[in-house]
Formats: structure tokens, C-alpha cells, sequence
């Protein structure tokens, strides 16, 4: 089993997680979101992200409103919820500490 | 030479070729299918479609108005198969499946294959290229397992089960994202359309039930006719207030979908096209007139998608702005099958209330009707009113199918209008139609109430015409044929009646809508219930 797809249900766990960065870095539209993910090992699809947005959005984490583009239909642009900022910090506590449970166990190098 | 359809993504009009439209459909399908219970349902199709819109856009410029099978079938693999569960397993240690990057066999969505798979469409299970990648209806059972078991899944939605689909399963989940594999065009989620009861107007002899019947338990109709009639015969004439209650309860099927829902055929691209072909070697065959109205009808049908393109067009020039705009959605390619608009909910709410109202002032006119016709066949007189000697009989037949027929379409205008709920201007007219007719029908009631006696004669002759006829079928056997024959004579297509063939002349000619010309027939058996009497009673 390649590194890749063992870390396939992880990565898929921890998407909210960078969404929910994604978003508090700049005020995003879906297609944004793709391409910023699409870099990263995140990368991921209108068919994931879209019902994933609006699970968020029925939890709270995030809010949408509608903006007229230059081109093209109106788009949804995203921003987070004071719930989800506030739950963006936890995570990002979590992660810290996970990080570093990560680096303490094992032989040290 | 490719077919072409033309489809609505969230409100654009897009042209994909057969293949194209059938992955996307399908695509589209599952989704909807993995969505089912999300509360946000609608509002994800939509954000979808609308992503599906934008990357079709791409593949579209000046010279190029169509996407292909193999384009759409890219678009697909972009965006990825739709994540039901994304309210699970998004949470962490939920999605136990397989990786991000499921690839395009990932999901469920069976490879159909996007370049070869072109051709072999729907008609059944084929065997696309092994190389070949697409979306396809295959899948659509496979759907059901969680998250992101996309090798699984393409797995078992093979029934290509031959080891290939598994192949194409692990190849998918491992993130290369290219199902490979025999495909299957899921002949089984085609063969499942659902079947059901509609009258069909088409070719019908009284109202469309027996053919209606004929196509739902798909026997011959001559066969459920016959039946028809020796169930007459055998019960005495109570098969004929059954066959009248089947022609109120039983819906007519009025669009393309309903009459394929009729016969049980699947209603999509490929059938729509062979049918649509099949009729045009019929139109081709005998260029009656019925088939040149029909002809117009499309081409009316055509304006109006026309002219929403049009409007289309507007706006994506207002969208357009300073970026230059994006190339607008193309022309719709022509009309394959004309077919009235669904019906709004509105519409439908109102038809609720309009329709029954509609539908008994309907039935008492027609036998105001029938009454004036008797009364004039056998006593020469209209409500008092002598028929003068000089003028033939039948001019006074025709005048009253005529004048029937008048004053009954405003009332089929009105309830179509009801039903459909658009346009607007239409139902008006109707309405007001429906109105002046309602004043004429009051008229036409007080008459009858000064006249009574002809009334209660004439109902009394009814019902002793059915008794001599039932007596006579019970001493004499032999005349059951009479019988039968006078069943027939009911059905006796009503183009044989002069009057109806001027009126259908006045029509062809005339801004009569379809629905008058077909949606008559359960007035018009009282029509011909009528001059059967008559005709019966001379002999």
C-alpha cells in the first residue's frame, strides 16, 4: 500500500481543517479554494467541496454571500463564522500538539 | 454525424452530443441520488451544475458550440464524484475508504467509455475500449457504498465483473484516477423505466383507454379492444360506465415523458432521437395533414426555446461587462420532440380547483349538446325551434358539431391554461372564453328548463334505446354482432362525421391549440354516441 493512500483517510479528515484555513485567509470562492488546495497534497473536487461547504455552513463554521463576478454568474464568496474562527483556533491547537506528539515519540534524531 | 442535445446547467443552455449528455445525466443522477436527505440538496445540484456550466464553457468558442462525449467526460473526471457523505465523513477517522485523488472511476460511476462510448450509447450492456475513461450509468448501482471506496466501487459496479472492472477499482483508488476497465453501460438501470397507466389520445378510438391499457400491459390494443367489447356485451352494458369512469380518473399522458412513462420506455436522449426519427419516416410516409400540424407545432415550440435563448444571450452580455464577455450558449440546435412545459406547481394547484368545475360543465354541455343533435335528427327541431324543410339535415348536423366545438375549446384552452399555469395572456383569453361560453351554457340551460319534456323524452329514449338493446342481444344471440358493431360504431372515428372534418379543416387553418384537437375525444364519444342513435333509429 503506497504512503499516499494509506494518508487517504487523513488527509480526507483534516480537509475541513484547511478549508476552514483557506477561508480565513482571504475571502474565497469555491474555484479559489480549488486551486489554492490543488497545490497542496490537499488537492481536491467541486464534488467534495460542495456538499463539504454546505455541511459547514449547516454547522456554522463558515457563511457565503453572493457577489457579481466580472465574468460570468454571480459567485458564492465565503468567509468564516465567529464559531468558526473560534473553532479554527482549536484545531490549530490540536494540531500543534499532535505535531508535536509526533516529533517526541521515536527514536530522536 | 452526431446527435446533439441541448441541456440547462442552473439556468444556461449548453449543446452536448448523445454520449456527453448521457455520462452528464448520469453524473448528474447519482449525485442527486448521494444527496438525497442532504437539506441542501438543491442548492449543492445547483452549485454544481453551475461548476459543470463553467468548465463546459471552456471547451466552447465562435466556431465551436458543441462539447463532446470526451470533453464532458474530462469535466466529469474535474469534478469528481459527489460526496454524499461528506456530513460523515469529513470528520476525522470517518473516511476509512481510499485517497483524495479517486480519480474519475472513483464514486461508483461505472466507466463508460467517453471516446468510443459515443457511439454504443444506451440501447444496452456493450463493452466499451478497455482503454477508454468516461462516466456512464453503469455506476449508478455501485453508488451506494460510503465515502471514498472508489476502487470498490468501480469494482462492483462493473457487471463487467471480469476481473477488469476490479483492475480499473485499484487503479482508482490508488489516485491515478483512470478507470480502466470493460465498462457497461448498465442496461439495467435502463430497462427498470418506470411503467405507468396514462390514456393515450393518439390513435384512439374513444378516449385512449384501451390504448393506454394496450401499452401499459404492452399487449396488442385490438386485443384489449375486442376484450372491450365482449365485456359489453357480456355485462350488459355496465363495462361502458367502468370505461367512462377509467376516462375521468385515469391521466392523460400529455408529455413526451408521460407517454414514454406509458409504454414503459425509458425516457431519454437515445429513445427520444430513434422515436423522433421513427416519426419523421412516418411524417415523410404520408404527409397527412395531422403530421404537417405537428410539424408546425415544433416549429413553434422551436421560437420559444429561440427566443429564451435569445434572452440567454442578453445576459451574458450584461454579465459580460469589460472582460469581454464569454462566448454565449449556442443556438438550440432545433426541436426533437414537441411537448407542452411541465406543468408549474402553481398551475397544477389551480388546475386542482379549475379543472373539476371544468370538466362538469364540460360533460353537461356535451349532453346539451347530444340533446340538441337527437332533437333534431328525430324531430327536426331545436329547442322549439323548427329546422326549415329547405335546408338538408346535415348542414344542421354540421352547424352543431361546429358550434360544439366552438364553444368547447375556450373550455380545453382554459384548463390547459390551468394546468400549465403559463403563459399568462393565454389564460386570460381563456378565461374570458371560458366566461362567455359559461353565459351561453346558462342560456342554453334555461332553454332546456322551458323545454322539459324534450329533456325527459330524450333521457327516456336513452335508456330505452340501451334496454331494446340489451333485450334484443338476450333473445337473439346471433344479433350479439349487432352489438358489438354498435359498440364499434361508438368508437367510429370521428372524422367520418362531416362536421368534424370541417372543423379539423377550420383548424389546420385556424390558431386552435393541440389540446382542443386532442383533447376532445371524451366529449366528442357523446358526439358520436349521438348520431349513432340517430342513424341507429333510422334504420
Amino acid at each position: 500500500m503506497a504512503v499516499n493512500e494509506k494518508f487517504g483517510a487523513i488527509r480526507k479528515g483534516l480537509l475541513e481543517f484547511l478549508v476552514l484555513k483557506v477561508i480565513a485567509a482571504d475571502r474565497v470562492y469555491v474555484a479559489d479554494m480549488l486551486k489554492k488546495l490543488a497545490e497542496t497534497e490537499f488537492a481536491t473536487q467541486e464534488g467534495t467541496l460542495y456538499p463539504l461547504l454546505s455541511r459547514m455552513r449547516r454547522d456554522g463554521l463558515v457563511d457565503y454571500e453572493w457577489k457579481e463576478s466580472e465574468a460570468g454568474p454571480p459567485r458564492k464568496y465565503y468567509e468564516l463564522t465567529a464559531s468558526g474562527r473560534s473553532q479554527l483556533a482549536e484545531l490549530d491547537d490540536y494540531w500543534r500538539v499532535i505535531n508535536k506528539t509526533i516529533e517526541d515519540l521515536g527514536p530522536k534524531g | 454525424m452526431r446527435t446533439v442535445i441541448t441541456i440547462s446547467l442552473n439556468g444556461n443552455a449548453y449543446q452536448l452530443d448523445a454520449g456527453g449528455y448521457e455520462a452528464m445525466r448520469a453524473y448528474l443522477h447519482v449525485a442527486e441520488q448521494r444527496l438525497a436527505g442532504n437539506p441542501d440538496q438543491g442548492e449543492i445540484l445547483a452549485d454544481l451544475e453551475q461548476a459543470i456550466a463553467d468548465k463546459c464553457r471552456r471547451y466552447l468558442g465562435p466556431h465551436k458550440n458543441v462539447v463532446s462525449a470526451e470533453e464532458v467526460a474530462e469535466v466529469l473526471r474535474e469534478m469528481g464524484p459527489v460526496d454524499g457523505d461528506a456530513g460523515e465523513a469529513a470528520h476525522p477517522g470517518a473516511g476509512l475508504g481510499g485517497g483524495l485523488g479517486a480519480g474519475a472511476a472513483a464514486g461508483g460511476l461505472g466507466a463508460v467509455g467517453g471516446s468510443s462510448g459515443t457511439e454504443n450509447g444506451v440501447g444496452g450492456a456493450t463493452t466499451g475500449d478497455p482503454a477508454a475513461r468516461g462516466w456512464g450509468l453503469g455506476g449508478g448501482a455501485g453508488g451506494t457504498d460510503g465515502g471514498f471506496g472508489a476502487g470498490v466501487a468501480a469494482g462492483q459496479s462493473g457487471a463487467a465483473s471480469n476481473g477488469t472492472g476490479g483492475l480499473g477499482g485499484t487503479a482508482a483508488g490508488g489516485g491515478v484516477g483512470t478507470g480502466a476497465g470493460a465498462s457497461n453501460t448498465g442496461g439495467a438501470a435502463q430497462s427498470e423505466a418506470p411503467r405507468r397507466l396514462y390514456q393515450i389520445r393518439e390513435g384512439a378510438v374513444i378516449s385512449g383507454v384501451c390504448k393506454g391499457l394496450a401499452a401499459y400491459l404492452n399487449i396488442d390494443v385490438s386485443i384489449i379492444r375486442i376484450l372491450f367489447v365482449a365485456l359489453v356485451i357480456l355485462t350488459g352494458g355496465v363495462w361502458i360506465l367502468i370505461y367512462i369512469v377509467m376516462m375521468f380518473v385515469i391521466p392523460y399522458a400529455q408529455t413526451s415523458e408521460q407517454h414514454a412513462a406509458a409504454h414503459g420506455w425509458p425516457f431519454n436522449a437515445e429513445e427520444l432521437v430513434a422515436r423522433a426519427k421513427a416519426h419523421y419516416a412516418q411524417f415523410r410516409e404520408n404527409g397527412t395533414k395531422w403530421h404537417r400540424r405537428q410539424y408546425r407545432e415544433q416549429r413553434r415550440a422551436w421560437r420559444t426555446q429561440h427566443k429564451a435563448w435569445k434572452e440567454q444571450q442578453r445576459h451574458w452580455e450584461r454579465w459580460g461587462g469589460l472582460n469581454g464577455p464569454p462566448p454565449p450558449p449556442p443556438p438550440p440546435p432545433g426541436w426533437v420532440a414537441g411537448q407542452p412545459p411541465n406543468p408549474s406547481y402553481q398551475g397544477q394547484l389551480l388546475n386542482g380547483v379549475i379543472s373539476p368545475i371544468l370538466a362538469v360543465v364540460g360533460v353537461l354541455v356535451g349532453f346539451t349538446f347530444l340533446f340538441m343533435l337527437l332533437s333534431l335528427v328525430r324531430h327536426h327541431t331545436i329547442f322549439g325551434w323548427w329546422w326549415p324543410h329547405e335546408i338538408p339535415l346535415w348542414v344542421g348536423i354540421v352547424f352543431l358539431v361546429l358550434l360544439y366545438r366552438a364553444i368547447t375549446s375556450p373550455l380545453h384552452q382554459a384548463r390547459y391554461a390551468a394546468y400549465y399555469g403559463a403563459p399568462v395572456g393565454h389564460a386570460w383569453v381563456a378565461l374570458i372564453g371560458a366566461l362567455v361560453w359559461l353565459a351561453l351554457l346558462s342560456f342554453l340551460a334555461w332553454e332546456a328548463w322551458q323545454h322539459w319534456d324534450d329533456v325527459a323524452d330524450f333521457f327516456q329514449r336513452v335508456v330505452i334505446f340501451w334496454q331494446d338493446l340489451i333485450e334484443r342481444r338476450a333473445t337473439s344471440p346471433g344479433d350479439s354482432e349487432h352489438a358489438a358493431l354498435y359498440f364499434l360504431a361508438f368508437g367510429v372515428p370521428s372524422c367520418v362525421l362531416p362536421g368534424y372534418v370541417a372543423t379539423r379543416e377550420l383548424k389546420s387553418h385556424g390558431e386552435i391549440d393541440r389540446v382542443d384537437m386532442l383533447g376532445e375525444a371524451a366529449d366528442g364519444d357523446v358526439v358520436d354516441a349521438g348520431l349513432s342513435d340517430g342513424a341507429y333509429s333510422l334504420q
